[in-house]
């Protein structure tokens, strides 16, 4: 019971959680940075410059780099799997294929905390 | 209705890699954490006996060798600001205690490197200006201090060996930071200390090019 009540909310925390996230680590970031370079007239060729001269291999976040590319490769491999199981053409789901890969990694998440939820609580599940 | 065979091993197999992905991904953040400890540490301790040497070298040479000295003294101040810059980016991933301790070293390090090139001024009469540079990285206690650092990046590379910049975080715990701030009244954040004169706020571009220039004895080709 309540599948559909329940989808819709886990789609409704998934899109506020990944917009958050997006916001505070990318936009509000990246808006900061525009801030930045206006104070000296956008001079890109110095600021690329500067993180050229700047940069080295331990800057990078290589377990953010890990975590990012495994949980992309499983949504590209349950994506492709989909598409094969309903017989469709991958090319004509573009766009709710890329929402798909945004969105399915949170919305998993919160399903799979669901799942645990019910597992503790001992139910079985009615389809 | 279907009840649904629940397949105890197919859950587990999931959860097992689930775990293992994150294992390894947790695995692969602490080593990177411990490699960037070892980095910045060795980096302060090159700059301690950098400095130790460069203090020698002043004590020793005197003023004949001075724009040797100038110029040794104004690459070490870049290479610390900009593995101190770095550190700080470090500590935003992880907030390991040893990040905070070597953070430290490295602002003790700014502040000597600042009084050298003070003492270098007096002794070489090098036509320089330096900046201190005190600012917050926390969150909501210093919105301009971005902006701030951006522009004294930015006027470094114009003014290049003729300004030295030493960007202090006011919220470390250290007593000689916390004498610097008293003395020199910091009570409002950015705040630069150009030469001996304070400005409090964010100052633009051209405003601070102006100060700076002020400062020269013979006028740099950007005034």
């Amino acid at each position: 019971m309540f599948h559909l009540p329940a989808a819709f909310s886990v789609a409704l925390i998934a899109i506020v959680y990944v917009t958050y996230i997006l916001s505070k680590y990318i936009f509000k970031p990246a808006l900061n940075y525009l801030n930045d370079l206006s104070y000296i007239n956008f001079n890109v060729p110095f600021a690329i410059s500067k993180s050229f001269e700047q940069f080295s291999l331990l800057d990078l976040n290589y377990m953010i780099m890990f975590l990012g590319l495994a949980i992309i490769t499983i949504s590209l491999i349950v994506l492709k799997n989909a598409f094969k199981f309903t017989q469709e053409r991958m090319r004509t789901a573009l766009f709710s294929s890329s929402l798909f890969l945004i969105f399915y990694p949170t919305v998993l998440a919160i399903t799979w905390l669901g799942v645990i939820f019910d597992l503790v609580r001992g139910k079985r599940q009615k389809w | 209705m279907v009840v649904r065979s629940f397949n105890f091993r197919r859950h587990l197999t999931a959860f097992a890699i689930t775990a293992l992905i994150f294992v390894i991904g947790l695995l692969i953040g602490l080593t990177l954490t411990n490699e960037r400890i070892k980095f910045t540490e060795n980096f302060a301790r090159q700059q301690k006996a950098d400095y130790d040497s460069l203090q020698l070298q002043y004590l020793y040479l005197q003023k004949g060798s001075c724009p040797v000295l100038e110029k040794t003294l104004e690459q070490n101040i870049q290479e610390l600001e900009n593995n101190r810059a770095r550190l700080e980016e470090y500590i935003k991933d992880s907030d390991r205690e040893d990040f905070k301790l070597i953070e430290r070293e490295y602002i003790l390090s700014e502040i000597r490197y600042w009084l050298l090139a003070k003492q270098s001024k007096i002794d070489c009469g090098s036509d320089t200006v330096s900046i201190l540079y005190f600012y917050s990285d926390l969150e909501g206690e210093c919105e301009d201090c971005s902006a701030q650092g951006t522009i004294l990046d930015f006027l470094k590379e114009t003014f290049k060996d003729r300004l030295l910049t030493f960007s202090l975080d006011i919220n470390i715990e250290d007593p000689m930071l916390k004498i610097l701030k008293e003395t020199k009244k910091i009570d409002k954040l950015p705040a630069l200390i150009v030469e001996d004169d304070k400005y409090s706020g964010l100052i633009g571009t051209k405003e601070l090019k102006k100060i700076i220039c002020s400062h020269y004895k013979t006028p740099h080709s950007e005034c």
